[in-house]
């Protein structure tokens, strides 16, 4: 995905992501307590873990998504261009 | 005896816990721990003396007063603990991961990570499928001495030890407080990297480092962000990354305080429902995907506790900490780890092959050893579980013999 470099869109797209991410927390955190407040076995059922881990693994797919936009830092700051040239040579 | 049992989702907020903490000391980074295997920097083993140093007494402290715990010190069956010691160093050494931390990783968005998870799941498949041979029995039954921990035996499920002859629950957190003091003495002296003085503790108590150690720090701070989100110079990332630049920087304080936040979550996890551990999801997916019809399975199916939860938790920990904290969520870029590429070059696809190879090793030795680094190093070590001291020196051994065979420095 190609690098975005205007400030100001990448700065609204990391609070949009973060956004997300609190909301997505939040559905996770409910289905999580749906799933197995009342559940009496010591041990879960694989439903009710995927029904929690596919929130997270959205998660991720979309921050991937957002974050690629973003140049590639070291120390916070973007890695100058040689060496983000490098990198997109290998 | 006071004693509780939390439902399963609390467990996603133990983890979280421990995820977000351990990212932000760069555990879940692969170079950490290839390092690590080098004997360069020892964070990790400092987060876990130190946690273990200030958690231990804290434990059976509150046992003695009368507090139960969900005690789960692992057997101590010599050669299969040993040996699963072992190769669980070779694999960490090659791969960079230990279960725990291929959950980190994929929260900061490593496509490293994904090659271990599928190499980890692989691990735990090849366990399950030799434990029901005579091999497999042979390696968990010989010289097989049972729970034991210093001072007292613990009865399998139960929340209270039998201390050894003559000793009561007060002579244990007194034999904690010299085994804390042994734990916190290294702590306090091994230098954090290879030709520096001091230790993670005394480089934050002094606040002044020599430039040699500087230099080093820097150079962590480096490959923990390089690839991630940028950042400013006044947000929280650059007192979590660059905490050794600014001498009043008072986030170097909560960076040595990790590893007793790791410890002691990990007693409040003890309080609430279980040890803590990660390896053990890889056997329940493993079974649950591929081999359900196994004896380790039907094994693994019965006695897991929220450990899925919790490895989730980990995850989104690690996940959070690297957008909202840290800034190293690196957006699945490709991203070598700088040893690995020093010494084998930049190609991804050796990289994914070390990555799934030496983590199916690494899971293979975990599930051999019944735990890993969470459940035997750290809840095992934090309990005084023997065999989780004989499964960490196997460990160190065996890392640092692989590290100095296949990096060649």
């Amino acid at each position: 995905m190609a690098v975005i470099r205007n400030q100001e869109y990448l700065n609204k797209l990391d609070k949009t992501f973060k956004i997300i991410f609190v909301i997505g927390v939040i559905i996770m955190f409910a289905i999580a307590i749906a799933e197995t407040q009342n559940y009496k076995g010591f041990s879960p059922t694989p439903s009710q873990v995927a029904a929690v881990g596919y929130v997270v693994i959205l998660l991720l797919v979309i921050a991937g998504v957002i974050y690629s936009q973003f140049p590639p830092s070291v120390l916070g700051k973007p890695i100058n261009s040689e060496e983000a040239q490098k990198e997109e040579n290998r | 005896m006071i004693t509780v049992t939390a439902p399963l989702w609390v467990g996603i907020i133990i983890g979280f816990i421990i995820g977000a903490a351990a990212e932000a000391w760069g555990i879940g980074n692969p170079e950490t721990l290839i390092r690590l295997a080098k004997w360069e920097d020892r964070l990790f083993v400092d987060c876990i003396l130190i946690g273990v140093a200030v958690s231990t007494p804290v434990m059976y402290a509150l046992y003695a007063a009368g507090i139960g715990f969900h005690w789960s010190p692992k057997p101590l069956y010599i050669i299969g603990v040993g040996l699963g010691g072992f190769l669980f160093g070779i694999g960490l050494a090659i791969s960079g991961y230990f279960p725990g931390s291929t959950w980190m990783a994929l929260g900061e968005g490593r496509r490293d990570a994904i090659y271990a998870i599928l190499g980890g799941l692989v691990g735990a498949a090849a366990w399950t499928a030799l434990f029901q041979t005579p091999a497999g029995q042979w390696l968990v039954n010989t010289l097989n001495f049972g729970s034991v921990i210093i001072g007292a035996a613990h009865p399998a499920g139960k929340e209270y030890l039998i201390p050894w002859d003559g000793l009561t629950p007060i002579d244990l957190f007194l034999i904690s407080l010299v085994y804390a003091a042994v734990f916190f003495t290294i702590a306090y002296y091994m230098p954090r990297y290879k030709g520096g003085i001091h230790s993670c503790i005394r480089g934050t108590v002094t606040g002044k480092l020599p430039d040699v150690e500087i230099a080093k720090r820097r150079d962590t701070a480096m490959f923990l962000t390089y690839g991630g989100l940028p950042y400013d110079d006044k947000s929280i990332a650059k007192k979590l990354n660059e905490y050794y630049a600014v001498e009043s920087n008072v986030t170097r304080y909560y960076m040595v305080s990790v590893g007793a936040i790791v410890g002691l979550t990990v007693v409040l996890e003890m309080f609430l429902h279980q040890i803590f551990g990660e390896s053990t999801t890889y056997s329940w997916m493993a079974g649950a995907l591929f081999l359900p019809n196994f004896k380790y399975s039907q094994i693994v199916f019965k006695g897991i506790g929220w450990e899925p939860f919790s490895d989730i938790g980990t995850l989104l920990g690690s996940f959070f900490a690297a957008v909202f904290l840290t800034r190293r969520f690196t957006a699945f870029r490709k991203i070598i780890p700088p040893s690995w590429e020093k010494r084998f070059g930049s190609n991804e696809g050796l990289r994914a092959l070390g990555s799934f190879g030496g983590t199916a090793i690494m899971m293979f030795g975990a599930r051999m050893a019944g735990g890993c680094a969470s459940g035997h190093i750290l809840s095992g070590a934090l309990q005084m579980a023997i065999s989780g001291l004989e499964f960490g020196v196997m460990v160190m051994i065996a890392m640092i013999i692989t590290a100095k065979l296949i990096y060649r420095e």
